[in-house]
């Protein structure tokens, strides 16, 4: 997996952590959100920032109370055409109080980064299936937008009275 | 007696497997596919739809005379002709030309 | 109607591209089908029995004449010179190939023409009253609403991934020529206690394999609110509708599972949110919009007019023609003209490319370049004066599209079938044709009257048969074609579901089936009743009766 924000691409100084391995003291490190409930005054104590990853199953309402406190929350895309992460991600981003990094992984296409990045996430993993190249150019497919979404970017109905 | 069709993925067109291995457009010059066959020719279907070449392989059940070849369903027998309401649309129209 | 500026324009010359690169990446290789599948159905682009077929959006059915020269062109340049109008006022070419369809969507867009979101599980082509801004029984013309909803719902970043396809309408008017209850989202606009325009929202109307009549959510959400409100049942079910089944995914199961007043709730629940964001249009975007609505420049006419009285008056045809085929104006001395794409015997819906040229032009002269689609698949001129009836009715008849048979038992509404539709369990076309012939007589036709005759060649309903006084749903029986027909539907205003009559009826038989259900109506009308009117009196049992013998 190679990871993206909207720029282009990164190098990812987050571990992931199975449900039984020990927790890196001195790593960023993403845990199941099942892991974090169970544990999570421990994990919060722990040197390095904690961050979590959602399934779509995961009920958003138990990770409220720990969301400024958490580093990182990652939404699960089983496959590319459940789209349930994208409103979960608006959620989070426009309303719980989140204020870490946002990010998708699971079976992406590139062809959804600029939907990823509306939708409020600030990075996401695709497969390096895909070329660097294809993931920029889809990124940069489109510069105009209808409707108002988590990137609070200026949208068509609201820049044609902009300069009126 | 089963042949393999497909449509061809640039053009949509329907296409058969024939005995040499290409994909033609006439059933007529399909390979005819026995039981025992059955598998391993359907995953020469799997094999070009991943080499871009066809789009959704699958067996068709056909009756076959001593010179002609026919599918048995009719959602075949019109695929392999064209629309029974345009009879001046698709294969029909041009191999009755012929 | 809606003109594009460049931010419209701009949007679907950058989805051309696009689409131009995922093509050229699913030729190379590098996107498998399963991958390119759902971003090529983004484009409306599906594979069928004999070729791609293109679905191109007409937005909520309005198409000006320049725009239909351009559909007449792509028929005759990269089809096979023919176009198939479709139940949700889209057009069809049944003909298409990959690697052209990145051309054939670069030269609509040439005229504001796309084919974006009209497949795949995403918000399609909002639809409404092909009478819009024109029928003297309208609230508000609902098109500067659809033209909004167009907007926010294309390429919107969070719902471009559903459990399944979001269908919605949108009615002006009480009574209901959009079939807003049989849509994932009907909106029905209407005045508030204090004057002030809203909406009435149904949800979780369909048809289909389980085929429902919308609920009512919410009896009145004030028009300001409209995209916010639609974000809230969207968010709704894009988080809890179905993904493990997708004959269960639409939103009209999640309504169904979850009931109504709890549904309900949950919008509700989730609006207290999603009002709070800039979801909404400003007041001065929805006044642009609105503006490109206003009504045309109608002349001041003296009514009666004489011309066109005489002309009913000598010529027996034509008055057969404006009875059936012409409806009031809102202005007087003009007249809405529907025009049958039926001719008795012909295909329903299609269209060869010269005609499109012609009612472009006929648009041109007659009805301030505007044409409009039906869901019923005909086409409609909204500004017709009076006086220029008999001429536009000539030239109509000279090109087979002067059919006087609106409404009537040979306006048949029928899905491509097993013919085109590879997922098609039966014929329907050649169905259509034959009930058509059956019916063609002029006398026999006025003496049914208004009667719905709609034919699925499956199980998926885009004929919409669920919803037609008279429906015929093609299945398969052991190999053969074989054909249920139900009784009662409807999609207007009082919506019901069509209730299966009995056991099915061979291709041989159906059409000879049909014929006895309207002798039925026939011998069991009272007074000047419909046949829906009969139907809803008498219940299936006559029609069982003529059809089975003796219960």
């Amino acid at each position: 997996m190679a990871l993206y924000n909207s720029h282009g691409s990164l190098y990812d100084t987050w571990v992931w952590v199975s449900d039984e391995e020990r927790v890196p003291s001195e790593t960023s490190f993403i845990v199941s959100a099942s892991r974090f409930l169970e544990t999570a005054e421990l994990l919060l104590t722990n040197r390095s920032p904690a961050g979590i990853w959602l399934a779509n199953e995961d009920q958003i309402e138990l990770i409220k109370p720990y969301v400024d406190k958490l580093k990182l929350i990652a939404l699960e895309f089983p496959h590319f055409k459940d789209g349930r992460s994208f409103s979960v991600a608006r959620i989070l981003r426009e309303r719980s109080g989140f204020e870490g990094e946002l990010r998708a992984f699971g079976d992406l296409l590139p062809d959804q980064a600029s939907f990823l990045v509306r939708s409020g996430f600030d990075t996401f993993e695709i497969s390096e299936v895909f070329s660097q190249e294809s993931v920029c150019k889809a990124l940069n497919s489109y510069t105009v937008w209808y409707q108002f979404a988590a990137d609070k970017k200026k949208t068509a109905p609201v820049l044609r009275h902009w300069l009126a | 007696m089963k042949v393999l069709a497909a449509n061809r993925l640039v053009d949509g067109i329907v296409v058969y497997l024939s005995t040499n291995g290409t994909w033609t457009e006439h059933i007529t010059d399909a390979r005819k596919v026995s039981d025992e066959e059955e598998v391993a020719v359907l995953d020469i279907g799997v094999q070009a739809e991943a080499a871009c070449e066809v789009v959704a392989p699958y067996l068709v059940d056909v009756a076959s005379g001593e010179i002609s070849v026919r599918p048995t369903r009719l959602r075949e027998l019109i695929r392999e002709n064209g629309p029974t309401v345009r009879l001046d649309l698709g294969r029909q129209s041009y191999q009755k030309a012929s | 109607m809606y003109v594009y500026d460049t931010y419209d324009k701009t949007l679907i010359n950058q989805r051309v591209a696009e689409f131009r690169g995922q093509v050229a990446r699913r030729v190379n290789g590098e996107l498998t089908e399963d991958q390119f599948k759902p971003l090529r159905l983004l484009n409306g682009l599906y594979l069928q029995l004999h070729a791609y077929m293109l679905r191109v959006c007409i937005p909520y059915g309005v198409l000006s004449s320049h725009q239909m020269r351009k559909l007449a062109h792509v028929a005759r340049r990269y089809d096979k010179g023919y176009g198939h109008f479709t139940t949700r006022q889209n057009i069809q070419f049944n003909w298409s190939k990959l690697e052209e369809t990145p051309d054939i969507l670069y030269e609509l867009a040439e005229v504001d023409l796309h084919a974006i979101q009209t497949s795949g599980n995403v918000i399609r082509n909002t639809t409404s009253d092909h009478f819009a801004g024109v029928s003297n029984d309208e609230v508000e013309d609902p098109r500067p609403y659809c033209e909004i909803i167009r907007q926010w719902s294309t390429l919107h970043p969070e719902f471009s991934f559903l459990p399944r396809k979001f269908k919605i309408a949108v009615t002006g008017s009480e009574h209901d020529r959009a079939a807003v209850k049989f849509h994932d989202i009907g909106l029905r606009l209407k005045k508030g206690a204090n004057g002030n325009i809203g909406f009435e929202v149904l949800v979780g109307g369909g048809q289909g394999r389980t085929p429902v009549v919308a609920i009512t959510i919410r009896n009145f959400l004030p028009k300001q609110q409209l995209l916010s409100y639609l974000e809230a049942i969207l968010r709704v079910y894009n988080r809890h509708g179905r993904r493990d089944n997708i004959y269960k995914a639409r939103i009209k199961i999640l309504v169904r599972d979850l009931g109504g007043c709890e549904f309900a709730k949950q919008v509700e629940d989730e609006w207290r949110h999603a009002r709070k964001t800039n979801a909404n249009v400003s007041f001065e975007e929805e006044e642009r919009i609105r503006a490109f609505f206003v009504p045309p420049p109608y002349h001041a006419i003296e009514t009666p007019v004489v011309s066109f009285q005489k002309a009913c008056s000598e010529d027996v045809s034509f008055r057969n023609w404006v009875l059936t085929n012409t409806y009031d104006h809102k202005i007087p001395g003009y007249a809405i003209v529907t025009i049958s794409l039926k001719p008795h015997g012909g295909i329903p819906g299609d269209m060869a490319d010269d005609q499109m040229d012609i009612v472009a032009d006929l648009a041109q002269a007659y009805s301030f370049g505007e044409i409009r689609v039906t869901h019923k698949q005909n086409l409609v001129l909204a500004h017709i004066r009076q006086e220029d009836l008999f001429v536009l009715w000539q030239k109509l008849v000279e090109h087979g599209m002067g059919t006087a048979n609106v409404g009537l038992a040979t306006d048949i509404i029928a899905c491509p079938g097993l013919d085109y539709c590879g997922l098609a369990t039966a014929r329907s076309i050649p169905i259509a044709q034959r009930i058509s012939e059956r019916f063609n007589d002029r006398d026999r036709l006025n003496d049914i009257g208004k009667i719905s005759i709609n034919i699925s060649g499956c199980i998926n309903a885009c004929g919409h048969h669920h919803a037609g006084n008279i429906g015929i749903l093609g299945v398969d029986k052991r190999g053969n074609e074989a054909y249920q027909i139900t009784l009662g539907g409807r999609s207007d205003e009082h919506a019901a579901i069509g209730q299966i009559v009995g056991p099915g009826f061979s291709e041989e038989r159906v059409v000879d089936a049909v014929e006895n259900v309207v002798e039925a109506y026939i011998e069991n009308r009272e007074g000047k009743e419909t046949f829906i009117e009969t139907f809803d009196r008498t219940g299936l049992d006559p029609f069982k009766e003529k059809l089975y013998g003796t219960l």
